[in-house]
């Protein structure tokens, strides 16, 4: 069942003879349960292509579907709820809320929605990334790693069923990469979620069921076509 | 946490210091609006009582007869009237000389006239009075509830020759409300007899044009304006001025709270921005994972409403222990700080209102960064367009001087904001001075001429008939108390001893009357004239100020007088002052007044004794007197009547000093402000002297005080205003060092030394400065030049701009600058530079 798609998805910055075309009329078609690793070199779109379909960046034109609904002519309010409630993004760099503390932190995007978190379920999450020591902590309080973990659950923490991490493992050493990768393919197995990443590792790309190429804001390979 | 919006707590809680200096700020708005209001409605509610002590009436129709009464009773317009003739009637008990006024009314009304019934009833006919317990001891036996009393009933003529004795019985007893000007310090009241033609005393239905309101009402009811008179009450219409001013000066206030609303805002703007970069990563993040620009916005608003109500508390109470030192000590009027819920209300209105102001811009800044800029910090706050410049002059600070001008100039906007803030202050700091340089002046030239209150206390003695010696021994009874240390007889009138500083007597108002009269032989009459008689040191002083080429004393020797060429004088029928100048050529001719012994004799008894028999008793004394030369002021008391200066040492021979002491009618005491205690002295006054006819006045202390909080209240406006600035300053710089710690970095990447760096920012922060303070120095002079105008006006001085005060302002401001930029400096630490230039956390 297809979950995530997009017709002719452009991002185009600047203006002019400045003009750059970050993303270039991107058809992508991904089905609910898929495991997608978005590959290539610095430059490529990656990322623009992430932050669209988290519904983080507008698209200059073309549409994206989540779930059927096109969500590129959402407005802002509109788009906010799609993120919290169908999109759990994880970056990078973590992006915690440096006064939270960690359970406050993953119950978040839960209060932003206007619900009460289910506290089983936040235990439950809290417990499989291996937090529990670490709950009344602030996050200037833990380890790279640690903070990852609390990122995904926080992404977790409504029950998303699409999962983009912005290169998750990048600022994290090999141990703790596996571990990460671990936990993403093991929750998004748990909960019937999509998981779509952004990687430069080959390690973490091959872990991936589909792996797309970019180049100059086009999809020059797709592992799922290729096979 | 509860809910999403506990973040705006979490936020107070971690970040203690930020949320200190936030609260801060709020708290100083807080007490600057929370005074300003509760002072206005403080006046407003003053003015209430000042206006019942002028008189609860706001205007009189004089001798109305039964016809035009009734008319103006049911007259559109009138909201009450009420109906009095107040005579003066004197007491017979050799006691001559003392006047009882008494008001007959017909119905006796506690409204108009302020009074409460203690003791007995209301007199029920026009042969019962009822007398003030302030006035009982004036009468020699006991007087109460049923005793009776003779009056002598004031002629034309004297006392003495009154025919007409009138017995009263006392039927009540009445204490004073308040003081007001129809109730005389001392006042009975009777019935109106059937007989007697009886005044009106109006309030209108409406409290504006009050003028137009009694024409109107006079021309209705048919008054013959030739032979009614009629008159608004000054005393209100003075203190109130008619409706523009009232409009005026509500006017004003508005002005001061948006002046201060916006001050406060902009200060409570500017320290929300400063940490600014750290909200927008936040809230970006929120935005990431599906957090709405309200979410995130009552968030924000959480974190400001908290800090707001800790603010409101605190300035509330810190403004409640200011305002007793502020306030109840301003003696102009009565004025007391209440709280009162309207204050309270209309404080924590406009404290609300400025926050919502000052958080428009910073929210809108975090509205326009989207939330992948925000996380990773890709962003520029302001305009993204950079404005070429040049500022070759900055180069002889170096390279630094030349870049730090360019980087202050490159968002034209960010740029006038900074000077903006200093420029307000430095405005407000050049007007204060300005203010203070002038006024002090001026009040100074008053002060230090004796023009003003050249003593601490006055003692005043009424209807005075003791002896030299008498007055010598109460002079010296003053004189070994420990906490006076001068006590001299009172300059209003003769002195007795040649070397004090202070002589100058003055007509009684009869005596006045002639003398103008026949002054007017070279100019318009006047109410009343001054002699002033100064000793030979005096007059040495006094040239001064000659308009003519000789010497005072020399001139004076003979006899003659000298003419102060300039006299000033409320013209009633005119209904303003009238100032006229005296032509110089005056010299040469004869001043026909009465001669001033006649005056001392009116003096003395102050019941207006028949001129002639003065006259009569001092023949010799009859003297015209030549006016032999011109001046332009007096040297002490600058009166706006007629004025003309004596020798003492001419007249002395025409009195002796038995004479002369008959007229001393009071002392003037300087105190030992260390020692002095009001009830020691009263005591000294009225029990050990017995002097039960006295009033004594304590205006120079007042007047001391009274510039003492002044300087208290400018010296609390500098302090708040320097304290904002630099709230202001420090968390913009803050925020401007997370904003640039990049750009430093890459700076020192290419080379540029620690120390070049550290010139360079130091420079930006001394142009804004050194900007503000030329803008706001101008500002400040304009604004002063015409806020004193008046001032000057009053005293006739000239404008003086304090150019080393303004030196000085601006030697702080950029020292300040430079003080602040050392602590950002400091602050930004060790930079990594690396780390920096990527931005990383």
């Amino acid at each position: 069942m297809e979950i995530l798609k997009t017709v002719n998805l452009s991002k185009i910055y600047g203006e002019g003879e400045n003009q750059v075309k970050a993303s270039d009329e991107i058809n992508l078609s991904i089905d609910k349960g898929e495991f997608v690793a978005i590959v290539g070199s610095s430059g490529s779109g990656k990322s623009t292509l992430l932050h669209m379909l988290g519904c983080l960046d507008k698209p200059t034109s073309g549409e994206i579907y989540i779930e059927g609904e096109n969500v590129a002519s959402y407005g802002d309010d509109a788009l906010s709820v799609v993120r919290r409630r169908k999109i759990g993004f994880v970056f990078q760099a973590y992006n915690l809320i440096p006064v939270m503390t960690v359970k406050e932190n993953i119950e978040m995007p839960v209060l932003l929605d206007g619900k009460k978190p289910n506290k089983e379920y936040i235990n439950d999450l809290i417990e499989m990334l291996g937090l529990t020591d670490r709950v009344e902590h602030l996050p200037n309080q833990l380890s790279g790693g640690q903070q990852q973990r609390v990122s995904i659950a926080r992404a977790l923490a409504n029950k998303p069923s699409i999962i983009l991490a912005d290169e998750p493992t990048g600022n994290l050493d090999k141990k703790n990469s596996i571990e990460v990768m671990e936990i993403l393919k093991a929750s998004a197995k748990k909960y019937e979620q999509t998981l779509i990443l952004i990687t430069h590792e080959a390690s973490v790309a091959n872990l991936a069921d589909r792996v797309i190429e970019l180049s100059d804001g086009k999809i020059i390979s797709d592992s799922k076509e290729n096979a | 946490m509860k809910g999403y919006k506990e973040l705006g707590n979490r936020y107070l809680k971690h970040k203690k210091k930020h949320a200190a200096l936030v609260v801060t700020s709020m708290v100083l708005s807080t007490m600057i609006i929370y005074i300003v209001i509760t002072f206005y409605f403080g006046l407003m509610s003053s003015s209430k009582k000042i206006m019942e002590e002028m008189g609860n009436y706001y205007a009189a129709i004089y001798k109305i007869d039964d016809e035009h009464k009734d008319k103006l009773k049911n007259h559109v317009g009138v909201d009450n009237v009420d109906f009095a003739n107040i005579s003066y009637e004197w007491y017979f008990e050799d006691y001559y000389g003392y006047g009882l006024e008494l008001i007959s009314l017909e119905d006796v009304n506690q409204d108009t006239f302020g009074y409460e019934l203690v003791e007995g009833e209301l007199p029920k006919n026009s042969s019962q009075i009822m007398i003030s317990n302030d006035d009982l001891h004036l009468f020699k036996e006991d007087v109460k509830v049923g005793s009776k009393i003779i009056l002598a009933s004031q002629s034309e003529d004297s006392l003495e020759d009154s025919d007409v004795f009138k017995e009263y019985t006392v039927s009540g007893i009445y204490e004073r409300k308040y003081e007001n000007d129809l109730l005389m310090s001392t006042t009975a009241f009777t019935v109106a007899d059937d007989e007697m033609v009886l005044d009106a005393y109006i309030r209108f239905d409406e409290f504006k044009s009050w003028d137009e309101q009694l024409e109107n009402i006079v021309s209705d009811i048919g008054i013959d304006t030739a032979k009614t008179e009629y008159e608004l009450n000054f005393g209100l219409t003075s203190f109130y001025g008619q409706d523009d001013d009232a409009k005026a000066m509500f006017a004003m206030f508005l002005m001061v709270m948006v002046f201060v609303t916006y001050i406060c805002m902009v200060m409570v703007r500017s320290l929300f921005t400063s940490n600014l970069m750290e909200k927008i990563r936040d809230f970006s993040i929120i935005r990431a994972i599906g957090g709405t620009d309200k979410q995130i916005k009552k968030i924000f608003k959480r974190e400001i409403y908290i800090e707001a109500l800790f603010a409101f508390v605190i300035g509330v109470a810190l403004s409640h222990i200011i305002m007793p030192v502020l306030g109840n000590s301003l003696n102009f009027f009565t004025f007391k700080f209440e709280v009162s819920p309207v204050t309270l209300l209309g404080a924590a209105l406009f404290l609300f209102a400025t926050i919502s102001l000052a958080v428009i811009e910073p929210f809108a800044i975090l509205k326009k960064v989207s939330a992948v800029e925000g996380i990773g910090l890709n962003f520029t706050l302001g305009k993204k367009k950079i404005k070429k410049r040049k500022g070759k002059f900055f180069r002889i600070f170096g390279i630094e001087g030349e870049y730090a001008y360019k980087n202050m100039r490159r968002n034209n906007k960010a740029f006038w904001n900074a000077v903006a803030s200093f420029a307000i202050s430095a405005l407000l700091m050049t007007f204060i001075a300005t203010f203070y340089a002038n006024i002090n002046k001026d009040v100074d030239l008053e002060v230090s001429a004796g023009n003003v209150y050249p003593y601490d206390i006055g003692v005043v003695m009424y209807n005075n008939d003791k002896s030299w010696s008498e007055l010598k021994n109460i002079k010296e009874s003053f004189n070994k108390e420990k906490y006076i240390i001068e006590a001299h007889e009172n300059y209003n009138y003769f002195y007795t001893e040649p070397d004090v500083d202070n002589t100058s007597f003055k007509f009684t108002e009869e005596a006045a009357q002639l003398a103008s009269q026949v002054m007017s032989d070279f100019y318009m009459s006047t109410e009343f004239v001054s002699v002033y008689v100064y000793t030979d040191a005096q007059l040495e002083k006094l040239n001064d100020y000659m308009i003519e080429d000789v010497d005072a004393k020399e001139i004076l020797k003979d006899g003659g007088v000298i003419l102060v060429n300039r006299c000033e004088y409320f013209d009633s029928n005119e209904g303003k002052n009238v100032t006229i100048t005296p032509l110089e050529n005056k010299v040469g001719e004869r001043a026909k007044i009465a001669n001033p012994a006649f005056v001392i004799e009116a003096m003395a008894s102050d019941t207006g004794i028949q001129i002639n028999k003065a006259l009569e008793k001092y023949p010799e004394l009859m003297t015209d007197l030549e006016i032999k030369g011109t001046c332009t002021q007096a040297l002490y008391n600058v009166e706006y009547n007629v004025q003309i200066i004596m020798s003492y040492e001419y007249l002395n021979q025409y009195f002796t000093k038995d004479e002369i002491a008959v007229l001393c009618e009071g002392f003037f005491i300087n105190v030992d402000e260390n020692n002095y205690d009001k009830e020691e002295f009263d005591t000294l006054v009225y029990d050990k002297l017995k002097l039960t006819e006295w009033m004594y006045t304590d205006e120079s202390r007042l007047l001391m005080e009274e510039l003492e909080i002044v300087k208290v209240v400018i010296i609390f406006v500098i302090v708040f205003i320097l304290v904002m600035g630099v709230i202001n300053v420090l968390h913009n710089m803050v925020s401007e060092q997370q904003e640039r710690s990049r750009e430093i970095a890459i700076l020192r990447s290419i080379g540029m030394s620690k120390k070049k760096v550290n010139k360079m920012l130091i420079l930006e922060k001394v142009i804004i400065g050194l900007v503000a303070w030329l803008v706001g120095t101008i500002l400040g002079l304009i604004l002063s030049r015409v806020m004193i105008e008046p001032v000057i006006y009053f005293f006739e001085t000239s404008f003086i701009i304090p150019w080393i005060s303004y030196l000085l302002i601006g030697l702080g401001l950029i020292a300040l600058m430079v003080l602040l930029s050392l602590g950002m400096i400091l602050s930004m630490g060790k930079l990594n530079i690396i780390s920096n230039i990527r931005n990383n956390d």
